[in-house]
């Protein structure tokens, strides 16, 4: 979990800004490039052409009005969609047709618009099943020798994301007697614990009240600048995009329609007509 | 031509199942197998009106079509369905599926098995030719023809009119998706369900008594079998689409008397393809119709009213009765283990013996169910495949059984892989259908030849015991290699569900998106959970051979893959002691209703009284057994161990401290 | 989008006279979910064309009263009165029928019928036969976006346009009282904007309303009472102004994560701060503040 080299903090603007880290070869390699993807959903064009990059290390907001396809461009991303056309790379890596679990195990993590949790199962269970999955595919041989159980070392890095995200105190509790905020919570550890490169929440904050969206938010950000790792943030809740993020997209009707730091964005007249709206 | 023609009235008599099917389940939400069932019902009462109390056939027709079949589909509504939510299709499937085992049953306990002949038509005298199509000789249009085809254009007509046109359309298809959101709209929805369910089982009831009159006798299995293909129909229909399904269903019934016009008698076409065309019509349905991987999948916006599922009873024991029950569990082992071998009388050393095997047959159901999450219908099958497969090595080849059963466990496991990959896009209703149509296959084109039977007298197995190297305890080695076998299957389970797969197969059940999403390779998962599912199946089969001594063609049909899964799911399918408490009940009640007088109908007591008691299911979902345990083991804690509070959850999971039972979302669940 | 609908229907007229019955009276409900309690005690009462704002932190229980007053969840005791008539644990669609109409969280619509389909469903049941073709001309009016897609499944809209359908079901046939759970959620800015306008429409028609909410500001900007709830019982009650202490009060109270019949609440969970997210956390309070005293300034950064 070291920093993340040539990142400097920038005391006066509040936020990250830095040389790009290089990669093995010298040249800058954003962590997640999408270019070009188009998806049809539901029999309209949901997603058009989008294309922009993450960098390693970087906070990305993604914000835009229902409809605007940021759902289903995060589900391309993550191979539940097949995108039509375009490329998503990650880690230089095109990932193609590959399948939803492959992508995961690359290093990308996710929580769900619509809580996905596991209801039989305990908030410790969640992140020790994600930390297993780590592993590969279950050895039946292993599981039948007792070979299973988890190690030390894996049930170190599981309560230290749940100190991280502060939900020790219920780790014994199943998912089901849990509240929104707290599932959403457990979301987060279950993606943290395989230590992503990238993570992509989805409207997390969404049911969340102002506590909870502001600890989410202090989570995010330390994880960021403890252990480098990248985030792609849908979110309505833009007290929150402008305190965590470094860059943010407006996407709207499928298409980006601005991209900036989230000032110059919030800014921006197209944005403030099609989102914003004159109240706010 | 001249078979042609005729296949048109006789694909209706498909066509009109077809059609009910999907209207119940378009109105109700439920995929009710038991249509056939009710279809049965109301042919079996007009039968007894008709037949043996000689009323007139108009009034026997009311009661029986008009007054009986809606009751019993509002008793259906009132006491079952309407406690399942709507997206619970494995208790919706199990749930028919015991009505349709029960039913028949019940019947035959209640009115002592008598067989009908020439049931009365209601509409035109059967055999009277009432004219020539085209004036065409060998073209007869009778009775027969004309009462169906009619019908059916009727009731085609009529049930699309009413499922897209009307108001009350309108609100069933509304309240099938949310009862309650209906509500909110200002409409009574239980009403609405109820009027579904009223009109679906009239229709059932409408087509058990016209169909009748066709049968030489009338019996079940006719409706069971027409059901089947109109399952088919259906499925290509979307279950959905009416006409689709209509029209598909008269294909089926032409081609299939065609077929039987021109093929010859006996060849491989005739004996093997020809029965099971319609389950290929099925599977191909399941295949490429793209909205049959989706069923049963819209969740209700509600759902968060209902209160979260209770633990199992494992979970919420203290720490301290944990270990008692642990204890008493090994101490009645071995008390059992050591009564077999000595003073056991033979009967009952069979019966458990018989039990034992059921019970790992039952095991390979926990595994597919319980933990994999998915319903399958063709346990028994696999567990024929590892039979037939080590007797016939054993017969052939002099192999022992030993060996013979491991071949066989990797050929059930064989298949079930074929299955799971085959079946990869579907789920719930879905893959049962599929896992039905194997069974059925299995039944008609494998099971059958009597290269795999063994002919009439079916195929016996001689115990090579010599081969299996064991000591012969008082002549009681077939109990100890039942154990054996048991235990070690038992073991090998439980290290599984603690192990990794157990895990993973857990986070499948709660969320496949999200199961994929830290990694899982779903695909792999599955075939896997199959493959040992099949091979333990496999095991079963041949230890219940071993102890049968012989087993023929019907020894693993279809049917008693139905039956297996309706016992199982009654006494708990989520944890290994369901499927043991299953296995021996299930022949110790065997063996008690032989005590009782032959008028409570002998074997089919049996299967009533498992049938109902799946209808528990409804309130129960973990099991009956499960429910019974958890109630006393809490009244238990709560004398003994705690002061008066609900045992916490949290105490025998982690060891932690118990903090109580905390509330769950009073905002959203986690259903969102 | 146009910000509002015009009622299809003749709806109760004008402000009501100040000593009519209330809308809404919840007298010392309690409630549960199976063996799990939610409510204890709690009462409220929303005027003949009020507002009053249902508030406090997640898990207090405000979307459980929202069900309990339209009749999706029984109550364990107490008793709920809608316009005067006692209409405790009647069946939902009862109260549905009386004048109580409710806009769930989530979905609120049917996925699986079309969009003209859902309004239609309840545009007769509430409107009448008659008046049906009229409604849905009304409702495809006032949300332009859904008379595009009126022949389109409910589950392909997006999130945002399946709560407009749930509210334009509500919006177009005004009910006597309209229960609301968290309209804001999930929805851009513009499109709360057009929401709360909606809102502000039927009120002006006789419509009261109850309205449960997470955003704070939007919610004490609309309503002249405020109710705040804390672990499922009545934290506060009374006038907008004082409201908003209170919500800080419960919020910043919140220390123990769940409710429990007995034993010691865990330690509230300290949490680190991160001096720049807290700087910004105060203004953005502010700017929720300047945004209830000047509705019309534009925001600031």
């Amino acid at each position: 979990m070291s920093e993340v080299p040539g990142v400097v903090p920038d005391p006066s603007s509040g936020s990250i800004r830095g040389r790009t880290p290089t990669g093995l070869l010298g040249d800058p390699a954003p962590l997640l490039m999408v270019r070009g993807v188009s998806k049809y959903f539901g029999g309209i064009q949901a997603v058009r052409e989008v294309t922009f990059v993450v960098e390693r290390g970087e906070c990305v907001g993604l914000v835009g009005p229902n409809g605007a396809g940021k759902t289903t461009l995060f589900n391309c991303i993550c191979g539940q969609l097949r995108a039509e056309s375009g490329a998503v790379e990650f880690a230089g890596i095109d990932l193609g047709r590959m399948p939803t679990y492959k992508r995961a195990r690359l290093g990308i993590g996710r929580t769900y618009q619509r809580i996905e949790v596991f209801p039989d199962m305990t908030v410790r269970e969640h992140l020790l099943v994600a930390e297993q999955a780590r592993r590969g595919e279950g050895r039946l041989w292993k599981d039948l020798c007792n070979l299973s159980r988890p190690s030390s070392d894996e049930r170190g890095r599981v309560e230290d994301v749940l100190e991280l995200i502060g939900i020790t105190d219920i780790a014994g509790t199943p998912v089901s007697a849990l509240g929104l905020g707290l599932c959403r919570l457990v979301e987060l550890g279950r993606a943290l614990v395989g230590e992503p490169q990238l993570l992509m929440a989805d409207e997390p904050s969404s049911g969340l009240d102002v506590h909870e969206t502001a600890e989410l938010a202090t989570v995010l950000r330390t994880l960021q600048k403890e252990r480098g790792m990248a985030v792609l943030l849908v979110e309505h809740d833009l007290g929150m995009v402008g305190e965590c993020v470094d860059r943010t997209i407006v996407m709207d009707l499928g298409q980006v329609i601005a991209e900036g730091t989230f000032d110059e964005v919030m800014g921006d007249p197209e944005v403030r007509h099609a989102y914003l709206g004159t109240t706010t | 031509m001249g078979f042609a023609i005729p296949g048109i009235p006789y694909g209706c008599t498909y066509a009109l199942f077809a059609v009910g099917l999907i209207l119940t389940y378009q109105a109700t939400g439920v995929f009710n197998f038991a249509f056939a069932a009710q279809a049965y019902t109301s042919a079996f009462i007009f039968s007894i009106l008709t037949l043996n109390e000689h009323w007139p056939v108009w009034l026997a027709f009311f009661v029986s079509v008009v007054l009986l079949a809606p009751a019993i589909g509002l008793a259906f509504d009132y006491f079952l369905f309407r406690r399942i939510p709507n997206t619970n299709s494995m208790a919706k499937v199990v749930t028919g599926i015991s009505l349709l085992v029960g039913i028949p049953s019940l019947l035959t306990v209640i009115f002592t098995n008598q067989p009908f002949y020439n049931v009365p038509s209601i509409l035109f005298n059967p055999n009277d030719v009432y004219f020539h199509l085209f004036g065409l000789q060998d073209v007869p249009i009778n009775g027969i023809f004309l009462s169906t085809v009619i019908v059916t254009a009727v009731v085609l007509v009529a049930m699309v009119v009413l499922m897209r046109y009307t108001s009350l359309g309108l609100k069933m298809r509304g309240a099938v998706e949310s009862r309650r959101l209906v509500q909110l709209d200002g409409i009574n929805a239980d009403r609405v369900v109820a009027s579904a369910w009223a009109i679906s089982s009239l229709l059932a009831g409408l087509a058990g008594v016209l169909l009748a009159p066709q049968f030489a006798q009338l019996q079940p299995e006719n409706y069971i079998t027409l059901m089947v293909t109109a399952i088919a129909a259906a499925a290509w229909g979307v279950l959905r689409s009416m006409p689709t399904a209509a029209l598909v269903a008269i294909g089926l019934g032409i081609v299939e008397l065609t077929a039987e016009g021109y093929l010859p008698t006996g060849g491989i076409l005739y004996d093997s393809v020809l029965p099971v065309l319609p389950m290929i019509v099925l599977v191909a349905a399941l295949l490429f119709v793209p909205g049959m991987r989706s069923l049963d999948d819209t969740k209700d916006p509600l759902a968060s009213v209902d209160p979260p599922t209770p633990p199992t009873a494992a979970a919420s024991r203290a720490p301290t009765m944990d270990k008692i029950i642990r204890v008493a569990f090994y101490v009645l082992l071995v008390a059992f283990a050591v009564s077999m071998l000595t003073w056991m009388p033979r009967t009952w050393e069979g019966v458990f013996n018989q039990g034992i095997a059921f019970s790992v047959i039952f095991l390979s159901i926990t595994l597919i169910t319980g933990m994999g999450g998915q319903l399958s219908l063709a346990q028994a099958t696999l567990a024929g495949i590892g039979a037939f497969t080590a007797g016939q090595l054993a017969s052939h080849f002099g192999l022992s059984l030993l060996v013979g059963g491991i071949v066989g466990a990797a050929l059930a496991a064989g298949v079930a892989v074929i299955l799971a990959l085959v079946s990869l896009r579907l789920k719930g209703l879905g893959l049962a259908l599929m896992t039905l149509a194997a069974a059925l296959v299995f039944d008609q084109a494998v099971f059958s030849r009597t290269a795999v039977n063994g002919g009439q007298s079916g195929l016996t197995l001689k115990s090579k015991w010599a081969g299996l190297g064991i000591f012969n305890p008082n002549g009681h080695a077939l109990f100890v290699v039942g154990v054996a076998v048991l235990v070690v299957v038992t073991l090998a389970i439980l290290q599984i569900r603690k192990g990794t797969i157990g895990h993973y197969l857990g986070a499948m059940r709660g969320s496949e998106t999200a199961a994929a999403g830290i990694g899982i390779n779903l695909t792999w998962q599955r075939v896997m959970i199959f493959a040992l599912s099949g091979a333990v199946a496999g095991i079963g089969g041949t230890i219940y051979s071993l102890f049968q001594t012989n087993v023929n063609a019907n020894s693993f049909n279809a049917e008693l893959s139905l039956v297996f899964v309706v016992v199982v799911v009654t006494t708990g399918v989520s944890t290994v002691e369901g499927a043991i408490q299953a296995g021996i009940g299930l022949t110790v009640i065997e063996q008690l209703v032989t005590y009782l007088p032959g008028r409570f109908g002998g074997n089919s007591l049996v299967f009533v009284l498992f049938a109902f008691g799946a209808l528990t299911y409804a309130s129960h979902p973990e099991g009956v057994l499960e429910f019974q345990k958890r109630t006393w083991t809490t009244r238990f804690d709560r004398l003994f161990f705690t002061k008066g509070s609900p045992p916490g959850l949290a105490a025998a999971r982690d060891g932690g401290p118990s903090p109580g039972t905390a509330l769950p979302a009073t905002g959203v669940g986690p259903h969102e | 989008m146009s910000p509002g609908p015009a009622a299809a229907t003749s709806a109760p007229g004008g402000a009501a006279p100040p000593t009519s019955t209330p809308a809404l009276e919840v007298d010392h409900v309690s409630a549960a979910y199976g063996p799990y309690r939610a409510l204890f005690d709690v009462s409220l009462s929303v005027p003949a064309g009020g507002i009053v704002a249902l508030l406090g932190s997640n898990g207090a229980g405000k979307s459980t009263v929202a069900r309990v007053v339209t009749g999706l969840l029984p109550t364990t005791s107490g008793s709920i009165r809608l316009d005067g008539t006692d209409l405790t644990n009647k069946p939902a669609y009862k109260i549905a029928r009386a004048g109580a109409a409710h806009v769930p969280e989530g979905r609120g619509i049917f996925a699986n019928l079309t969009v003209e389909e859902n309004l239609t469903l309840v545009f007769r049941q509430r409107a009448g036969r008659q008046k049906v073709a009229q409604s849905l001309a009304a409702a495809y009016e006032a949300f332009p976006i859904l008379g595009q897609r009126r022949k389109q499944r409910g589950g392909t809209l997006s999130g945002g346009q399946q709560r407009l359908l749930s509210l334009a079901k509500v919006l177009v046939v005004p009910p006597r009282l309209l229960v609301a759970d968290e309209l804001s959620l999930g929805l851009a800015p513009v499109v709360v904007d057009a929401v709360y306008d909606g809102l502000r429409r039927i009120n002006a028609t006789g419509t009261a309303l109850l309205v449960v909410e997470q955003q704070v500001d939007r919610a004490l900007s609309l309503a002249s009472t405020a109710v705040v709830l804390e672990h499922g019982s009545v934290a506060f009650a009374g006038a907008s102004s004082e409201a908003m202490v209170e919500v800080e009060k419960v919020l910043a109270a919140r220390g123990d994560r769940t409710v429990l019949f007995d034993g010691e609440p865990p330690a509230p969970h300290p949490g680190p701060v991160d001096p720049v997210i807290q700087s910004r956390r105060d203004r953005r309070w502010s700017i929720g503040r300047s945004k209830r005293e000047k509705p019309d300034r534009e925001e600031q950064s």
